[in-house]
């Protein structure tokens, strides 16, 4: 009797630790190591560089003639989005490409930052498809894709924010009065708010009278036990076991009072079928 | 007489006898009472129903719901608003509680006071016992333990839930004086109390009053304030007793 329940206890608690690692696990994708080459000229043309020639962004061959180098089968086997050369980005998009250029993503990617995963350092190409990104979209829209293109590499990031009211009210829910990604963190700049002075000027441009007290609240918070270093480490324990503790009152108090209701509701119908 | 005898032969004789009798009701809450009760039960539906799909908010619906309830900005005015209701709801009882203290000079530590004492305790461990068909019921008194308990969790709730919803509510005044982080924590206990809260109203509190087989489907006593005498000896037996011993008052909480 006795190994017969601890053995279901043992199955319960690996079921419950699957379950677990089933909905922590999920790792953010990569950057899609299958390339093609194609290009639909259908979705092209219903993108927002529809206008363009082919040879208006690759500057390096022209229409008609080949130029020298091109085809060139070496080509083929680089990564197209990584090596491809951006500058032609510029001549359209000036203020935006001098804006990454002061960034943190062109830091990571000119190697001032070491890049800490093997994530290919994020160009233009990696947040946006120049081929089929479609135009003039919706704000809502924006705050939609935003949460699909930051999250391919940040996540956690993005995991937290849409634990977070900002990201329920966004993206889930479509306010756009609410904050997404790039609101705080700059569209081309992607500044990381680490510094307090940084996000307190971010968190003004919504909350006027905010303090430098309300650069605290962790928007990104995690709520797991940190590792010693992480930052806000201190904070992330308090928070974790303020969930445990809210937890276990929660179970508690909802487990006791379930139970005495299911017993009571046994008790009444056995009075009622039985006559008592 | 034509009414009598057609109802007599569809009811049964002890229904008849019930309904030809005179009901003999007393007050058991006055409309002060009432009227704070359902300014709670009001203001709670708003409370959670307009941020349900807040919380939820990539549950299939919340989308479609948040825009039924004219976007996340309208559903905010509606819970600060219920939580206004709410809040006038719970001073209501503070001031009677205020006016019996000190205008009556009535002890809140008496047996027919809400506050706790060591009889809910045993009163507890015999109604388990008397669900496991162990035990008689227990006799008891003007509130038994399971409504003391509905009545404490609203202090507790407003603590909780409402300390924390005013942090909420005014971030950026709070946060002159308080750390972040704090914000973190009161989004976070806001919430958990908030489902807790939800979760017991949701089955015990609607079960232990209305939907358990004596009172299906609805006790209507928090509603119109008037108790039968049948009841009243039933399920606040040592209340009734003790009247007993006091005509006058009897007499002055009857309904007329």
């Amino acid at each position: 009797m006795c190994s017969h329940l601890s053995r279901l206890v043992l199955i319960g608690l690996a079921a419950l630790g699957l379950l677990l690692s089933a909905c922590s696990g999920a790792a953010p994708p990569t950057a899609s190591t299958v390339q093609t080459w194609y290009i639909d000229p259908v979705r092209f043309q219903r993108g927002a560089h529809a206008g363009l020639q082919c040879a208006d962004c690759h500057t390096a061959i022209s229409l008609g003639e080949m130029s020298a180098g091109h085809p060139n089968p070496d080509r083929v086997t680089q990564d197209a989005v990584a090596t491809f050369d951006y500058t032609a980005c510029r001549r359209c998009h000036p203020q935006e490409y001098d804006a990454y250029m002061h960034g943190v993503h062109a830091e990571v990617a000119s190697g001032v930052r070491a890049n800490q995963t093997d994530n290919p350092a994020p160009t233009c190409g990696h947040c946006h498809s120049p081929h089929y990104n479609p135009p003039n979209r919706t704000r809502a829209e924006l705050i939609a894709s935003q949460v699909a293109t930051c999250g391919q590499c940040h996540g956690k990031a993005t995991e937290t924010y849409l634990q977070n009211y900002h990201g329920k009210a966004a993206a889930n829910l479509g306010d756009t009065s609410s904050a997404a990604c790039t609101d705080c963190h700059g569209a081309h700049t992607v500044v990381s708010l680490k510094s307090a002075d940084k996000a307190l000027e971010v968190c003004q441009t919504c909350h006027p009278d905010a303090s430098v007290n309300m650069t605290g609240f962790l928007i990104h918070a995690q709520e797991t036990v940190p590792a010693p270093a992480a930052p806000h480490a201190g904070e992330s324990m308090l928070l974790f076991v303020t969930k445990v503790l809210l937890t276990i009152l929660v179970v508690g108090v909802l487990g006791f009072f379930y139970a005495h209701t299911f017993i009571w509701f046994i008790r009444s119908a056995h009075n009622r079928m039985c006559g008592s | 007489m034509v009414l009598t005898m057609s109802s007599s032969v569809v009811l049964p004789a002890h229904l008849v006898r019930e309904q030809l009798a005179p009901r003999v009701e007393y007050w058991r809450f006055n409309l002060w009472h009432r009227i704070s009760h359902l300014l709670l039960m009001i203001s709670i539906i708003g409370l959670v129903l307009s941020r349900f799909p807040l919380k939820f908010s990539d549950a299939v619906g919340a989308r479609l719901f948040t825009n039924l309830l004219g976007g996340v900005g309208n559903a905010g005015l509606i819970h600060r608003g219920s939580a206004i209701v709410l809040g006038i709801g719970c001073l209501m009882n503070l001031v009677y509680v205020g006016y019996l203290v000190l205008v009556k000079r009535r002890s809140i530590l008496g047996p027919d006071s809400i506050v706790p004492r060591w009889k809910d305790v045993t009163d507890l461990w015999q109604h388990l016992h008397y669900f496991a068909g162990r035990a008689e019921r227990p006799r008891f008194d003007r509130f038994t333990y399971w409504e003391k308990f509905d009545y404490l969790a609203v202090f507790w709730g407003m603590a909780i839930i409402g300390g924390s919803g005013l942090l909420l509510w005014f971030p950026t005044f709070f946060a002159r004086f308080l750390p972040g982080v704090i914000i973190n924590l009161a989004y976070m206990a806001h919430s958990d109390e908030a489902m807790l809260a939800f979760g017991f109203l949701i089955v015990v509190h609607l079960f232990n009053t209305h939907l358990r087989p004596e009172r299906f489907p609805i006790d209507r006593v928090m509603f119109t304030g008037k108790i039968t005498a049948e009841e009243w000896a039933r399920d606040h037996t040592l209340e009734w007793e003790r009247m007993q011993g006091d005509p006058e008052r009897l007499e002055e909480m009857r309904v007329h």
